[in-house]
């Protein structure tokens, strides 16, 4: 065999293993992002439930507290502002923004849930405490998913900037990094209740 | 000095309890995990046969776990944590349930898996442990309230799932199961043959038509060429399996609950009494 076409075949050999390595990566990282995306579809679909959860909740309240006004208002507007919030989960500051809303209403919702307690009557209502029930499951779900999508986001955005898999993406695939929830400072208080 | 350095050593294993809260085992005891030791054996025994039956019936597995405390962990965290960790309910179906009790803290959760939060939402699930256990709680009596509670999520939750048709008659059988029931076979008339070799024959030729009428068909040529081939391997067991070497143990089934499910989402409610 001529010395020539030994270095033909060892070149397409090792071109052959790169094309393989880029279409594994590529794949690798297109299953991320799937299940990204499948994280994010629970994140909104809990929060969606809660959006759902809260008319109900407000028009019960509203049956036994109507002077609660003012925080009854504050809730059916911070709801309506989440409505006009969109959200991409490639754009950080649009997370951010969904962030903030969300926040906003939950403070509000935590703050008639604590103005609540003052009516008995209300809490021997078994409709509203099943309501109550399945608002504080919802909060505790959108939890969950949030923390599951992060995790998932973080495993992606580890994988799109190792190296050489980062090389690999700017040249062939450009995926883009996936945005995640902060911790809340706001949020995060428990709302404080004094007797 | 040797006192500071135990005060210390005090310290940090009190913090670092707190931080883990309670150590989830990576395998459940059985339906009933009675780790604070509520129960006497005989409620245990019955609140266990109560939720295998329920499993045998519905395929549903109901999981509870009776703690001293949490230490300082939240009632979610843990339940989902069990929940996974022991992946309660079938792969696809999702359908477990953990109902968490810690005592101390007087506290307990129940957690609906994917798959039962239609029939279990949270607000039923709320109104079981609010009107069917706490009651009871309040009085210190543990073993009414779980047996309670456990009565009214199942009677919630029933109607779901149902196990195939086989599973109803007794458990279901998988083909490995069926391997392994012909294998016990086999074995059973190699021991006979061993006595006096037409014996196994007479083994063979009953029991596997016997076994392939439940298992397989009903069909009577399946039932001949079965009565034929168990009476000739039947016959031959003994000499197949001793006298060539070849010995067949028993596999031991992994008990308790692993049922692959365990997609948990955070649903369900707390409670305190």
């Amino acid at each position: 065999m001529k010395k020539s076409s030994i270095v033909l075949i060892s070149i397409g050999v090792v071109l052959l293993f790169l094309v393989f390595y880029v279409v594994s990566v590529f794949n690798g990282l297109q299953r991320g992002e799937v299940a990204v995306n499948g994280a994010w579809a629970n994140v909104e679909s809990d929060y969606q439930r809660r959006m759902d959860l809260i008319p109900n909740y407000v028009n019960i309240v509203k049956g036994y507290a109507a002077h609660e006004k003012n925080t009854l208002i504050a809730v059916t507007e911070a709801r309506a502002k989440v409505g006009q919030v969109k959200v991409n989960i490639n754009d950080a500051k649009a997370i951010g923004q969904f962030q903030a809303a969300q926040g906003e209403l939950s403070s509000a919702l935590s703050k008639l849930m604590v103005v609540v307690e003052n009516y008995p009557q209300l809490k021997a209502n078994e409709s509203f405490l099943k309501l109550q029930d399945e608002l504080a499951g919802t909060e505790n779900r959108i939890n969950v998913s949030r923390k599951r999508f992060n995790e998932a986001a973080q495993a992606f955005n580890i994988n799109l900037k190792v190296f050489p898999r980062n090389l690999v993406n700017s040249m062939f695939a450009h995926f883009t990094e996936k945005a995640f929830f902060k911790a809340e400072d706001s949020a995060k208080q428990a709302p404080q209740i004094k007797f | 000095m040797k006192t500071k350095i135990f005060l210390v050593l005090v310290a940090f294993l009190c913090l670092s309890s707190i931080a883990f809260g309670f150590e989830i085992p990576s395998s459940p005891k059985g339906y009933v995990n009675d780790y604070a030791n509520i129960l006497n054996s005989q409620q245990k025994q019955n609140l266990e046969k109560k939720l295998e039956n329920f499993e045998r019936v519905t395929t549903n597995q109901v999981a509870v776990v009776i703690i001293n405390t949490l230490d300082g962990a939240t009632l979610g965290e843990t339940t989902l944590k069990i929940g996974e960790k022991w992946k309660l309910g079938e792969k696809g179906k999702d359908n477990g349930i953990v109902l968490l009790i810690a005592i101390q803290d007087r506290k307990l959760r129940i957690e609906v898996g994917r798959g039962l939060q239609g029939v279990l939402p949270d607000g039923l699930a709320g109104q079981i442990s609010r009107q069917q256990i706490k009651p009871f709680f309040q009085k210190k009596k543990y073993y009414e309230g779980v047996e309670n509670g456990l009565d009214k999520i199942i009677l919630a939750v029933k109607g779901e799932y149902k196990a195939s048709s086989t599973a109803l008659l007794g458990n279901e059988v998988s083909s490995e199961g069926k391997l392994v029931i012909f294998c016990l076979l086999a074995f059973i008339a190699a021991i006979a043959g061993c006595i006096f070799w037409p014996l196994g024959g007479i083994v063979g030729g009953v029991g596997a038509p016997l076994v392939s009428w439940f298992m397989i068909s009903q069909d009577p040529i399946v039932l001949v060429v079965s009565i034929i081939f168990g009476f000739v391997i039947g016959c031959a067991a003994k000499f197949i399996m001793f006298d060539s070497g070849l010995f067949f143990g028993g596999g031991g089934g992994d008990g308790g609950l692993s049922g692959g499910g365990g997609l948990f989402d955070g649903g369900g409610v707390d409670l305190s009494w």
